[in-house]
């Protein structure tokens, strides 16, 4: 895995300026093979309450992170993004926690598609019809590094859905993702996994994932995510992936308005980057 | 110290905000829902007119003392709560239109005349009545005819009433002057009985003539207890209860006009009518039976004639002057009782000439006790509905209901709307919260720049 690390190519700032997000970019991987390069649009992070917010969120889980591993033995580094309901916001709070990740010295981040049903980070990446997590776990002769893909954004790396297939749970629940999961975490160093699930209501892989996952990032949206299915959440959770508790879950409020927001903002002096 | 309350609210508030559009579309809905009613409902036109009662007329002025009461009839108020009975609304619809109408109409007419208004003003004499309908020729005709039958149904009641008591005054007369027949000829048969006592005084009693007295005595009894049985039997007796059953017939009467024969006082008064003529019977039974105990007369007869054969039995050796004072006392008692008879007689007399003066007095819709102030009119414009008023608070309405529902809606979603809710609902931190950016719609449009620029 550090081979792969090592030959991942950095794409410099330069490169991007001029680029369409639209268009897929392809950079030279190890064996001199051409590989795409996803493209990271995100929110628009130069707006300063933004950032403040996600870096709030960050800093809590780096605190989590400090304190090293959980009484199950479990990586704080490997963190699980879910909610309760489809359409409450994963996607952006992942890719929002990365760019507040990216900005940490040293730091890199490993974004993975596992929701199968709705692979959104994917398609915002525009890789969604590469090789991705379901290809690489149903065949063994596939190797980490052919699907991990270098993305826009300096020290950001994806993993897309993959192909979809009907026996996705399954493969998921596989001790091949077990392996994969504790290679990312313990080979790469300093390297953090977010992984964007679907939701545990609606996705039974999503139990297999938090069984992996030191830190659960649970979102739930403003006058839209209803109590009982919180707690149903919570409840699977709890019975299927071990204790939800402070030390390892913690809740996003999402889509709230600018009042609510613990930041207080002023656009005077925001376009700093 | 509002901190917590102010927090309260403002949660409200925005978990009412997430169902913003259920808020505005239940509102919407309601309110033109409201308006349509609203603009349908007919015009309305309000007709109003007047009429003064007065209390003291010239008439009553002139027959000062002689009526049978100053003003105790035609009451306002009285008419007032006995016009507005279906009864009196069909007279008054038959007078509004003479001739023949369809139900339609009819039922129109009815329908309004059942929302009149008869109100007074204080003690002033003065009836206003107000009438509402679709129809302003309708409304006017109905008010018209609701004032001319209020005169005509007082003046009726009036009249009816001095009937009564005429009638009632007619029967008392009738007894009384059969009382001072009876009266005289008690005296009459006395003085041929007793030709010295009865121009005795009490204090000069006289002997009696002897044997041959108490013979004539005798004679002079009987004769006077045939002419009172003789009278009791040929004569329609008086009983103690003619006089309340006539008043109770009279209250029967007045309430009949005012009440159905279902209201508990028409029925108890019938149970009364029927338990006084059950007495009254009764009563003529035992009176057939023992005449003296029914007849005062009968029986001073009978003890005369009793005290008359007693005074024969025992001859001539009784002495006549033990029996001097009671003669005296016997007379005196006729006299006294046929003065009282006839004091009484004048009275009833005086009485029933004052009944004949309140009949001209009351008893005529020309009276002037009764003056339309004010006929009948109908603005030209509708006096109602108000359909501003009726929008606004239609307006007012829907979006109190637009806000219930939303926040119906809200509660039964048990949605969250502020961390603190969050945090407190699951015990779980909530360690950041994400505002909404409308420019995280990227998906689809296309930036020339990254968004997020590379180290």
């Amino acid at each position: 895995m550090n081979v792969m690390m090592k030959s991942t190519p950095a794409v410099v700032a330069a490169d991007m300026d001029d680029h369409d997000a639209h268009q897929p970019l392809t950079v030279e991987g190890a064996g001199g093979e051409l590989k795409r390069v996803g493209a990271v649009r995100t929110p628009h992070f130069d707006e300063s309450r933004t950032r403040e917010e996600f870096r709030a969120v960050k800093r809590h889980m780096m605190s989590r992170i400090a304190l090293g591993a959980t009484n199950d033995g479990l990586d704080p580094r490997t963190i699980l993004i879910t909610s309760a309901s489809p359409q409450e916001g994963k996607t952006t709070v992942t890719l929002g926690l990365a760019m507040s990740f990216m900005f940490e010295r040293n730091s890199r981040v490993l974004l993975i598609d596992a929701d199968m049903r709705s692979p959104e980070l994917s398609r915002r990446m525009n890789l969604a019809d590469e090789l991705g997590l379901l290809d690489y776990l149903e065949n063994d002769e596939l190797a980490i590094s052919d699907i991990v893909y270098p993305t826009s954004v300096k020290g950001v790396y994806a993993i897309p859905s993959g192909r979809p297939r009907i026996t996705a749970p399954e493969l998921i629940a596989s001790e091949r993702m077990r392996t994969l999961l504790n290679a990312l975490s313990g080979d790469l160093g300093e390297c953090l996994v977010i992984m964007d699930s679907g939701s545990v209501l609606a996705c039974s892989e999503t139990i297999s994932l938090a069984t992996h996952a030191g830190q659960i990032l649970f979102v739930t949206a403003k006058g839209q995510t209803k109590r009982t299915d919180i707690d149903d959440a919570l409840g699977i959770l709890h019975r299927q992936a071990g204790p939800i508790d402070e030390s390892r879950v913690a809740l996003v409020f999402n889509k709230t308005d600018a009042r609510q927001s613990p930041v207080r903002y002023s656009k005077q002096g925001s376009r700093t980057r | 110290m509002f901190g917590p309350l102010f927090n309260l609210v403002y949660d409200e508030v925005r978990r009412v905000w997430c169902f913003r559009w259920l808020l505005l579309a239940t509102s919407a809905a309601l309110f033109i829902a409201g308006a349509i009613v609203i603009f349908a409902l007919p015009d309305v036109y309000q007709a109003s007119g007047q009429i003064y009662v007065r209390k003291g007329t010239p008439l009553t002025a002139a027959a000062d003392g002689v009526l049978l009461s100053e003003d105790n009839f035609g009451s306002p108020a009285l008419i007032q709560k006995t016009m507005l009975n279906d009864a009196t609304l069909k007279k008054v619809v038959a007078r509004a239109y003479p001739g023949q109408i369809d139900d339609h109409e009819r039922n129109a007419a009815m329908a309004s005349l059942r929302g009149a208004q008869i109100k007074t003003e204080g003690d002033e004499g003065f009836v206003d009545f107000e009438l509402k309908d679709a129809d302003p020729v309708r409304v006017q005709k109905l008010t018209q005819a609701l004032m001319r039958q209020f005169i005509s149904e007082n003046v009726t009641r009036s009249s009816q009433d001095i009937e009564k008591a005429s009638s009632f005054l007619d029967a008392q007369i009738a007894e009384h002057e059969k009382q001072l027949v009876q009266s005289q000829a008690e005296m009459d048969s006395f003085r041929r009985a007793h030709p010295r006592a009865a121009v005795m005084t009490p204090l000069a009693p006289v002997a009696d003539s002897g044997a041959g007295g108490s013979a004539a005595d005798v004679a002079g009894a009987r004769a006077e207890l045939a002419a009172a049985l003789g009278r009791n039997r040929g004569a329609a007796v008086a009983t103690p209860q003619d006089g309340a059953i006539a008043q109770a017939e009279g209250r029967l009467a007045g309430m009949l006009t005012q009440y159905t024969e279902q209201h508990p006082d028409v029925i108890a008064a019938r149970r009364e009518i029927a338990s006084l003529k059950a007495q009254r019977a009764q009563y003529l039974t035992a009176a057939a039976a023992q005449p003296a105990a029914v007849d005062p007369s009968v029986a001073v007869a009978q003890a005369r004639l009793a005290a008359a054969q007693a005074r024969a039995r025992r001859g001539g050796g009784v002495a006549a002057s033990a029996a001097a004072p009671d003669l005296s006392g016997q007379w005196g008692e006729l006299r006294r009782r046929h003065d009282t008879l006839t004091q009484n007689y004048q009275r009833l007399i005086d009485r029933r000439e004052g009944a004949k003066v309140s009949q001209a007095v009351y008893g005529s819709e020309d009276s002037g006790k009764y003056t339309i102030t004010r006929d009948a009119v109908v603005p030209g414009s509708p006096s109602g509905p108000d359909r501003k008023m009726f929008l606004a608070a239609v307006a007012v309405l829907a979006l109190g209901a637009g806000v219930a529902a939303a926040y119906l809606r809200a509660t039964i979603a048990s949605i969250f709307v502020s961390p603190r809710e969050l945090e407190d609902a699951f015990q779980l931190p909530v360690i950041g919260t994400v505002s909404w950016e409308p420019a995280w719609h990227v998906a689809k449009t296309k930036r020339s720049t990254p968004a997020l620029p590379a180290r």
